[in-house]
């Protein structure tokens, strides 16, 4: 479900386009294209959709090489907002 | 080069000598667009040198009784005007070392404040923004919360204060650049319209192929006397890798380039000077040092157009021998922006063409907002 969702905003706002919806899960997003700007773009979208913010040590250019690791950063946040 | 652009580059000299009166006034005695060589004084960031050398060695008084140099008092004033900001810039300055000392932050005092002290004989010749400072990455929250506690805040300075950087203007600067946005706080003093301290995490930029490390550039910084009171600068060797490094960026950075910061007299003449006051081996040592970090490119570009404005700063023997296989990046800009274009004017001319941006195909993508 988490994937899904960050799939659908990749693909919206990445310039990836609907290839985000199939890209291999570790395959790296700034190797695919992703500029520095679509990224910010990215994180915001995130962090509307998600309700949730990305404290300045998540954000990094290594949390948004991949859909396992965007993924696996908002796992964290959402796990970290439940307790 | 104009007549203008040579006596800026006459004037712009901390050491004045008997070669450069002369060479001064024989300019001074021709037809001159003083317009635009005020202008280019403020641009170049060298008003306040140059004023401090028009005012003392009384080089507006020409044969006859006649006065050479138009309204010679706008200089005097820039350099009156420049040592009473600085002044008041020290003061705010010591102050955060004096809090981050007291926090147990490391850090190392970089370019404008060093040079002041340690470089520049006269602490109103040089004309400063803000404080950098270099400290490592991990530390930056107890950094921001010293700033904090001394009334700063990162913001955009507007009519009625400091508006607050919006999201993905913070969420660019935290994941792809290698210092924070600026810390901020207005002043009460009429001679600063606001403080500004700049904290960076690393002395390349992030698409930099050269890497330092940090924390070994932080155990070798030097104490020193800055601002008037017991600090930290950078190792020489570091100090003038940073001037270096810092040249590059801002030299062919989009963002600098549209604020037309990019090229500035004062910058070649700080790694001049800090070159003429260091020991005697240092451009050797730092030619190897550029080697080991991986930024040949970047002290070679520094070093090649300082030469070309202070032939006898940099010798050609040490620059041919650093010299990488390919010169042509030499007129190219964009490279730290992922995005190379190439220029079309050479150097000199677009040092002192205060309309070069037009030449630039696209924008900064940094956003300020």
């Amino acid at each position: 479900m988490v994937e899904t969702q960050v799939r659908q905003i990749l693909a919206k706002h990445s310039g990836l386009g609907p290839a985000a919806l199939d890209i291999d899960v570790t395959e790296s997003l700034w190797d695919r294209g992703m500029t520095s700007m679509a990224a910010v773009r990215v994180l915001v979208a995130l962090e509307e959709g998600f309700a949730v913010e990305f404290p300045d040590d998540k954000l990094s250019t290594g949390v948004f090489s991949s859909v396992t690791t965007i993924v696996a950063c908002l796992r964290s946040l959402t796990s970290t907002a439940g307790r | 080069m104009r007549p203008e652009a040579r006596l800026l580059q006459v004037l712009g000299t901390p050491r004045w000598s008997a070669e450069a009166d002369a060479a001064a006034r024989r300019l001074l005695s021709g037809d001159l667009d003083w317009a635009y060589l005020l202008d280019q004084a403020l641009r170049q960031q060298v008003l306040s040198l140059v004023g401090r050398n028009v005012t003392r060695y009384r080089l507006w008084q020409g044969p006859h009784d006649r006065a050479i140099v138009p309204h010679a008092w706008i200089y005097a004033a820039g350099y009156e005007a420049n040592r009473r900001r600085n002044n008041g810039l020290f003061a705010e300055f010591a102050r955060v070392f004096g809090a981050l000392a007291g926090a147990g932050v490391r850090y190392a005092v970089r370019k404008g404040p060093v040079l002041c002290a340690l470089v520049y004989d006269d602490p109103g010749i040089r004309r400063m923004s803000d404080l950098d400072l270099l400290i490592e990455r991990d530390r930056y929250p107890a950094a921001a919360q010293v700033l904090a506690g001394l009334g700063y805040r990162q913001g955009v300075p507007s009519s009625d204060g400091l508006t607050p950087y919006d999201r993905p203007t913070r969420a660019f600067w935290s994941m792809h650049l290698n210092n924070a946005l600026p810390f901020r706080k207005l002043s009460a003093d009429p001679d600063v319209e606001l403080f500004e301290v700049d904290l960076c995490f690393d002395l390349f930029q992030r698409r930099s192929v050269g890497r330092v490390d940090v924390r070994r550039v932080l155990d070798r910084t030097v104490a020193r006397r800055i601002c008037g009171v017991d600090s930290y600068a950078l190792h020489p060797l570091d100090h003038l890798m940073d001037l270096c490094l810092h040249l590059y960026k801002e030299a062919t950075s989009y963002l600098s380039i549209e604020r037309g910061k990019d090229l500035t007299l004062q910058r070649f003449l700080d790694i001049a000077e800090s070159l003429r006051t260091s020991a005697p081996d240092v451009l050797t040592r730092l030619a190897g040092y550029a080697a080991e970090l991986g930024a040949v490119r970047e002290v070679y570009f520094a070093l090649h157009h300082t030469r070309a404005l202070y032939p006898d700063a940099v010798p050609a023997d040490v620059l041919a021998d650093l010299a990488p296989g390919d010169l042509a990046y030499l007129d190219e800009y964009g490279e730290l922006d992922g995005r190379t274009g190439r220029w079309r004017e050479d150097f000199l001319t677009r040092l002192f063409n205060p309309d070069r941006a037009r030449e630039l195909a696209g924008r900064s993508s940094i956003p300020m907002g």
